[in-house]
């Protein structure tokens, strides 16, 4: 399944099935991990334009791998009672998990000696992980 | 001329020393998240953190004792204990962040896990407190923590809408993004961050480690109505920052890590290796004052012999209550709490003491039998006044208000 399509899902099933406790806390979980996202973003292009150390660049990174995980875990111990929330909770962690990955792909293009994976390559990913968060807290917002 | 360079000195090492993690992780977080509409909050502890260290200062100078002892014996053993009992499990919070922050600025500089670095944080403020003398302690690290002027230069290199930041500064508002009762919790965190017990604490034993009478009394004043002020600038620099560049990036400080980046953009390598030394000698510099205020206070309540002046074997008790401090903040840290949420922590804690704390300096700053003709003056007694009240309200509100936020989240 597509991004997209998987966000119309998510916002759907949102929509329809999730408890107004459990959408706050996606709500939350969503807003952390977008500023876990942007912070990514800031340290990579500091990082490539030789204003950030590789070692500072490393450790924030980390850092924001550390703090999308504790939102996915939130995520992840929420007790959908229905199908629809449990499809919501379920599109969220694999936006969550897209997140993830391109933090560390930027970490790795970071500590990289060889040039691969490239900075560009983890910036296209942490763009489209910042997008996937604005729309499913759009989505939110609207549920 | 000797009394002039010296009067700099003071006044640049209370400018370095001022800044301490609790100060750095809070105005970051605020400037991240409310911009600088909380920046009359740290006028509001400069002048109370002056207001007291001021008079601590003055009991001290006055009575040639430290003010713990001073309030241990004015108003007995309970009272004693009370001001004990929450100025050192705030210490002891302190202590636990202060190594954990030299830890983490260790990782910013190398990238090696910050866990690895406590035994080596834990170890060197041990061999300062024990070995090196007070004022060279005292003054490397506060020199040292004037490289954090970093985040002022910074601040102009990110060429910001100063009208813009001036706006936000003189018409607070709560942002759109951020409620009410999260712009209350932080704004008695940054309150608690700016007037933590510590350092009255620290400054009054320091007067007696250095040795200070009533002819010094001039020059601890300037110390701490010039060095004090300018070191809360440097606590708005650091707001500032992060409100131009983490707020319209949607950066909510979580990290340490995070705290550098606005001076990486504005400096580049250059300014980050500044802001790291200096991250690194405020942390440092605050652990080895908020562990020998663990001491200072305990020796002073139990009427152990104290000091740094004394050779360690003359003042053992004091020496090893230190060494449990530290082996305590290691314990807590070794089980992987994130070193940023002990130090927010330690600020809210530190805003529900403060009245503990404030009120027996009051008391005793009025009492001629130790003070003699130096007791408060009339004004000095209203602004202190005003004081408690805001002291109190803001310990009255912290935990309501951090049960309402689930602490700022």
């Amino acid at each position: 399944m597509t991004g997209p399509c998987l966000l119309g899902l998510a916002g759907c099933l949102l929509l329809a099935g999730c408890g107004s406790g459990g959408q706050e806390t996606l709500s939350k979980a969503v807003k952390d991990a977008g500023s876990a996202v942007a912070t990514a973003r800031l340290a990579l292009d500091l990082e490539s334009s030789g204003q950030l150390t590789s070692a500072a660049a490393t450790t924030a990174l980390g850092d924001m791998v550390k703090d999308v995980n504790s939102s996915r875990t939130t995520v992840q111990d929420l007790s959908p009672d229905t199908p629809e929330s449990r499809g919501a909770r379920q599109a969220s962690l694999d936006v969550l998990n897209g997140c993830v990955t391109g933090i560390l792909t930027a970490q790795e293009a970071v500590d990289s000696t060889d040039g691969s994976p490239a900075a560009s390559d983890a910036e296209r990913m942490l763009a489209a992980s910042a997008r996937d968060l604005d729309e499913l807290s759009t989505r939110l917002g609207a549920g | 001329m000797k009394k002039l360079l010296g009067l700099a000195l003071g006044v640049l090492t209370a400018i370095g020393g001022f800044v301490d993690i609790g100060d750095l992780v809070t105005n970051a977080v605020v400037g991240s998240r409310f911009g600088l509409s909380l920046v009359w909050v740290v006028l509001v502890g400069v002048v109370g953190i002056c207001l007291f260290a001021n008079m601590s200062g003055r009991v001290a100078a006055a009575s040639g004792r430290a003010t713990f002892e001073v309030i241990r014996e004015r108003l007995g053993a309970r009272a004693g204990l009370a001001n004990l009992g929450a100025s050192f499990f705030i210490n002891l919070m302190t202590v636990t962040a202060e190594l954990g922050g030299i830890a983490l600025a260790l990782q910013l500089a190398s990238s090696v896990q910050y866990l690895l670095w406590i035994p080596v944080a834990v170890v060197a403020v041990w061999i300062v407190i024990w070995r090196v003398r007070f004022a060279i302690m005292e003054n490397v690290a506060g020199l040292l923590g004037l490289c954090l002027v970093v985040f002022a230069v910074a601040l102009f290199l990110l060429k910001p809408d100063w009208a813009n930041l001036a706006g936000q500064a003189l018409a607070p508002a709560v942002p759109g993004s951020e409620t009410g009762a999260g712009y209350w919790y932080y704004a008695v965190a940054l309150f608690g961050a700016a007037m933590t017990p510590y350092e009255v604490f620290f400054f009054s034993s320091g007067a007696v480690e250095e040795g200070w009478s009533v002819k010094d009394l001039g020059q601890a004043r300037s110390n701490v109505l010039v060095g004090f002020p300018l070191g809360g600038l440097l606590s708005v620099s650091i707001a500032a920052c992060a409100a131009v560049v983490l707020l319209p990036a949607g950066v909510a400080v979580t990290s340490l890590s995070q705290v550098v980046l606005p001076v990486a953009e504005g400096g580049g390598k250059l300014a980050l290796a500044f802001v790291i030394v200096g991250i690194l000698a405020a942390t440092f510099g605050a652990a080895l004052e908020t562990t020998l205020s663990s001491g200072y206070t305990l020796a002073q309540f139990f009427g152990w012999s104290w000091g740094k002046f004394r050779r360690p074997v003359q003042a053992a008790r004091f020496h090893l209550s230190m060494i449990l401090c530290l082996v305590v903040g290691v314990g807590v840290l070794a089980t992987g709490v994130d070193p940023v949420l002990v130090t927010e922590y330690s600020v809210v804690f530190s805003a529900i003491a403060l009245p503990l704390t404030y009120l027996p300096v009051l008391i005793v700053a009025n009492d001629p039998q130790y003070m003699g003709h130096h007791v408060n003056k009339r004004p000095v007694n209203v602004l202190a006044m005003i004081y408690l009240v805001i002291i109190l309200a803001a310990s009255v509100a912290a935990i309501p208000l951090m049960i309402i936020t689930g602490a700022g989240s």
